[in-house]
């Protein structure tokens, strides 16, 4: 009970401070500034997250420093020299920083250039297969025959028995015509 | 109390585990690896494949022309499957010798040296089982020659 | 109780450690019976630790204080229900959830295990007990949740307020088992590796299990952005923390494998390449749990603090190096039955897909990792949410984009013109999408991508299932829901996939909603004082404190109008606690498919005025929505189906009586 007093005497000190700053701000700029800092005493919380009573004063000092038109670059500078680099969510980009960017721009780039590498390469050994059709094997007619017996009576692709013919028609039959004219 | 519970639970998982070794003699075989099929597609996945195939067809996916094209070289992959699969039982002597001893210990006779196999795993479960002791695969009931 | 637990352990311990290296040492030398009596031992580890966990159990509910662990997570004032949450509060009783599903998860697997994997089985049953025997030997002897106290405290410390929370019951679980649940597919793919079948024989049981293992810790990622949304007190949903993005990466490197294993079940290819996916998998799951057990990132999640961090780095270095061996141990010998026909196809998409799903999951960890290399040069770095938002933003609407284009593709080959046909009516609802809102004054680049995008994936999977119960209908007469239903049961995997492809358009129409629409507003209030946000008016009535015993409650009322009407009263909690010196709030929302309403408590002052939080979260409700929807869509996927009947196999016509004639031939 002592302690829940002692909370609802310092919160009663911060409403006295926390008057709402002169709305000579944008507030959306003010919230994109919030979380782009740290909270420096909470675990990994920009300070829009943090409920704790710096990163609250940090808020403020975000919009009063704003209304008196500083720019953004100023208002995160000014953080980084109170409270060192890693009150930045995230790292500046440049000098030693710079590779925390670089890097997984360039693992995204190898793999944009290997993929289609790698596509194209196997595609090139694919061609050859798919031209030509195997030819029948001797004494595998049989077996042929079984394995149609076996798709007419089983089902389909819709679910449905397949039939004789192995298939149905497809919705229209116009678009032959332009499949075969593209590939002609 | 907790180290009697204990104790007897720790016994009961040594007899469990000590049970193989015992029931050994009475020549129940563990079934050892089925025929395999070292790097061959199996023909239950090729119909899979050919209905896939039929599906985006209808779906107006693939043209006729390519399905045409795919649908017989399914066929005959499905066909060589089948084949390889039949010469596999054929010759698979160790398999045979086991259906054998399992069919003349569950009094089974099978009829010209045939009986309804598993479809799954083709072990040759004891008579009236509507489940395979081997794979759990669902058995049917047996069918009428024909 | 606590004594029959510890006793468990250690029995656990030893079957585990026999079934491993029984059934190892039975393939070997080729003694069946060894082999039977190890596969026995897999399914005692379940008994075994069944009755760890139930002793743990009844510690917590008969107020045990003696155990260390039940002391320090709960008291006399936590309600019974709270046991299972209070279970996995710490370490230890993680570990022993963590070691008690895997071992269920390696009884059913190795129960069910189909008989193409037969043969190599063996193999896979000593990955797995290796696994188990790690997670048993470290609660053994570094982290036992059955250690007694030297004296018996009359009370407990009393649970983590965060943690009381019906999110908790199943976030932590969920998460914590899928994780754990990678083990399955590896064990399987490094199994039939070590036996030798270095081809296709492990893609079904790797696939099935690969899908619970994703769909796990897909619910557990919702659930726990879910919690956090409703408890943490600042209305967002995801940090990118350091603990979410351990569970995040192993889940991106899930998703990518259940797609390409499909490639390898259809197609015989990318063997090698998901072995490599599921081996990425399992790494980075022992790296998500290793996170979780004492990691050296700060985080909100990490609620553990251990010295068990230095086992787990050297179990994650053995996990990640030993498959690495036997992968270029085995490399030569795998080799793809076939190969790419066409670069348009759905082969090639899923490729692409691939490289977007790691190259998330490496941005993912090089952010995590990062700050640990610049701590090297003397100083330290922050990376959080701004990093991951712009390096990872366009990389996921890649992958929305594909999942608009990939399942329109057929497998093998497609035609530009049946492509161009297939995609144009998707594409131009996108578009359309894109005009109207461009029209109603939307000039946000990348919410306007967003949205064209999900319209197309959207379209796109309800074209196709129309097209398919069109067709189907045509066939067979049936009427449209029926054919429809019908279709779905005859192509599960396809349609499930369908699903779940839809669940995650909604997450990502939640998240573009939340994300770059949200309002938010923080103000004080005094009773009967009034603050206008977006096209609501609230007006603060009151607020009431209770003494809970272990808190004091504050419950502070709200009213929302809009247009003068009022809509609800909004009961916002905030408690504080004094034994941990902690407020845990409650925030009070008003959920509509278009848009939150949020409101919770930063402070409650003496003269009853209250400091509130307040949002509106548009959409914010599809992405919770999504959750069960995925769910179900994983489940149709793998509901089993039965095989297209091979009926030559099974008539006697055909099987039994061609042999014959082959051998006469």
């Amino acid at each position: 009970m002592v302690l829940l007093a002692a909370l609802l005497l310092s919160a009663a000190a911060v409403q006295a401070q926390e008057s709402e700053p002169d709305s000579g701000y944008d507030e959306e700029e003010a919230l994109s500034i919030d979380r782009m800092l740290i909270c420096p005493v909470c675990p990994a919380e920009t300070i829009d997250q943090a409920q704790v009573e710096l990163s609250r004063q940090m808020r403020r000092i975000v919009r009063e420093m704003l209304a008196q038109g500083a720019s953004r670059e100023e208002i995160l500078d000014f953080f980084v020299e109170r409270y060192g680099p890693e009150v930045l969510a995230a790292p500046p980009r440049s000098g030693f920083n710079l590779l925390a960017w670089v890097i997984p721009a360039a693992g995204v780039l190898a793999g944009v250039v290997a993929v289609p590498l790698i596509i194209w390469s196997m595609a090139r050994r694919g061609r050859p297969m798919a031209a030509g059709e195997p030819p029948l094997e001797e004494g595998l007619e049989p077996y042929l025959q079984a394995v149609d017996r076996d798709l007419a009576e089983s089902e389909g692709g819709l679910g449905l028995p397949m039939g004789e013919e192995g298939a149905g028609p497809p919705e229209d039959e116009t678009r032959d015509e332009d499949e075969t004219k593209v590939n002609g | 109390m907790a180290l009697v519970i204990g104790t007897l639970l720790g016994l009961f998982c040594i007899a469990i585990v000590a049970y193989p070794f015992l029931k050994t003699r009475l020549g129940v075989g563990t079934g050892g690896a089925g025929p395999s099929g070292e790097q061959a597609v199996q023909l239950g996945d090729i119909y899979d494949r050919i209905r896939t195939l039929q599906l985006e067809y209808q779906l107006g996916q693939v043209p006729q022309h390519l399905y045409r094209e795919q649908l017989q070289e399914y066929r005959l992959q499905a066909a060589a499957a089948l084949r390889r699969q039949v010469q596999e039982q054929a010759a698979a002597p160790e398999w045979l010798l086991e259906q054998e001893i399992l069919a003349a210990r569950g009094g089974l006779r099978s009829e010209g040296g045939e009986a309804a196999a598993c479809p799954k795993c083709r072990t040759l479960p004891g008579p009236g089982l509507k489940v395979c002791p081997e794979c759990g695969a669902e058995l049917e009931a047996p069918q009428g020659r024909g | 109780m606590a004594d029959l637990g510890a006793i468990c352990l250690w029995i656990a311990l030893a079957l585990a450690s026999y079934a491993g290296v029984g059934s190892v040492a039975g393939k070997i030398r080729g003694n069946a019976v060894l082999l039977e009596s190890s596969r026995s031992a897999v399914y005692l580890t379940v008994l075994a630790l069944l009755v760890a966990t139930l002793s743990l159990v009844a510690s917590f509910v008969n107020r045990d204080f003696e155990v260390a662990y039940v002391a320090q997570h709960s008291d006399l004032a936590m309600p019974h229900r709270f046991t299972w949450v209070a279970f996995y509060a710490g370490n230890e009783g993680s570990l022993l959830y963590i070691a008690f599903a895997l071992s269920v998860m390696s009884a059913i697997a190795v129960w069910l295990a189909p008989a193409k994997v037969r043969d190599t089985l063996p193999y896979t049953i000593g990955v797995l007990m290796v696994v188990l025997c790690f997670f048993l030997a470290v609660m053994g002897f570094m982290a036992n949740p059955f250690d007694k106290l030297p004296f018996v405290p009359p009370d407990g410390e009393g649970i983590n307020p965060l943690l009381t929370h019906l999110g908790m019951f199943f976030h932590p679980p969920a998460l914590m088992a899928g994780l754990i649940a990678v083990s399955i597919p590896f064990a399987f793919a490094l199994g039939s590796h070590l036996g030798g079948k270095t081809g296709d024989e492990w893609v079904d049981s790797g696939r099935v299990w690969g899908l619970i293992s994703w769909a796990l810790l897909a619910s557990g990622l919702l659930l726990g952005s879910w919690w956090a949304y409703t408890i943490l007190g600042w209305g967002g949903f995801w940090f990118w923390d350091p603990v979410e993005n351990a569970a995040f990466m192993p889940w991106l490197a899930l998703t990518a494998f259940v797609h390409s294993i499909m490639v390898q079940k259809r197609r015989g290819m990318f063997r090698m390449w998901n072995v490599v996916l599921i081996n990425v998998a399992f790494g980075l799951a022992l790296y998500g749990m290793f996170m979780n057990r004492g990691g050296s990132v700060p985080s909100v999640h990490s609620f553990g603090e251990s010295a068990l961090g230095w086992t787990f780095l050297v179990f994650l270095a053995v996990g990640v190096v030993v498959p690495l061996l036997v992968f270029f141990w085995r490399y030569p010998k795998m080799r793809s039955a076939q190969t790419l026909d066409s670069m348009l196809s759905r082969e090639a998409a899923f490729l692409v897909n691939n490289l977007l799903l790691l190259a998330v999951a490496f941005v993912t960890l090089w952010g995590t990792v990062y700050p640990l290399i610049y701590r090297t040069t003397g100083e330290e770095i922050s990376v959080a949410r701004p990093f991951y938002d712009q390096v990872n933003g366009p990389l996921l609407l890649g992958l929305i984009f594909l999942m608009g284009i990939g399942p329109l593709l057929p497998w093998r080959r497609a035609t530009p013109a049946s492509v161009r046909r297939a995609l144009l009516a998707p594409a131009l609802t996108g578009l359309a999408v894109v005009a109207v809102l461009v029209a109603l004054g939307m000039r946000e680049p990348f919410a306007l991508i967003g949205f064209g995008l999900g319209a197309m994936v959207a379209s796109g999977i309800f074209l196709e299932w129309r097209r398919g119960a069109v067709s189907r209908r045509r066939s067979s007469g049936e009427n449209y829901l029926l054919a429809f239903l019908r279709l779905i049961s005859a192509n599960r995997p396809r349609y499930g996939g369908y699903v779940v492809h839809l669940a995650v358009v909604m997450v990502a129409l939640g998240v573009i909603g939340a994300t770059f629409f949200d309002t938010q507003k923080d103000v004080v209030l005094s009773p009967g004082e009034t603050v206008v946000v977006e096209d609501y008016e609230l007006r603060y009535l009151s607020t009431t404190a209770t003494d809970k015993g272990n808190r004091t409650e504050f419950v502070s009322s709200v009213e929302a109008y809009r247009d003068g009407e009022l809509l609800d009263t909004l009961r916002a909690t905030r408690s504080f606690y004094p034994s941990f010196n902690m407020a845990a709030t409650r925030a009070a929302i008003r959920s509509t498919p278009v848009e939150d309403l949020y409101v919770v408590p930063s402070e409650n002052l003496p003269n009853g005025s209250v400091g509130l939080r307040i949002l509106v979260n548009p959409l914010i409700w599809w992405m919770w929505v999504a959750g069960p929807v995925l769910v179900l869509g994983t489940i149709i996927s793998l509901w089993p189906q039965a095989a297209p009947s091979p009926a030559a196999v099974r008539s006697p016509g055909v099987v039994h009586d061609r042999p014959t004639t082959v051998r006469g031939t």
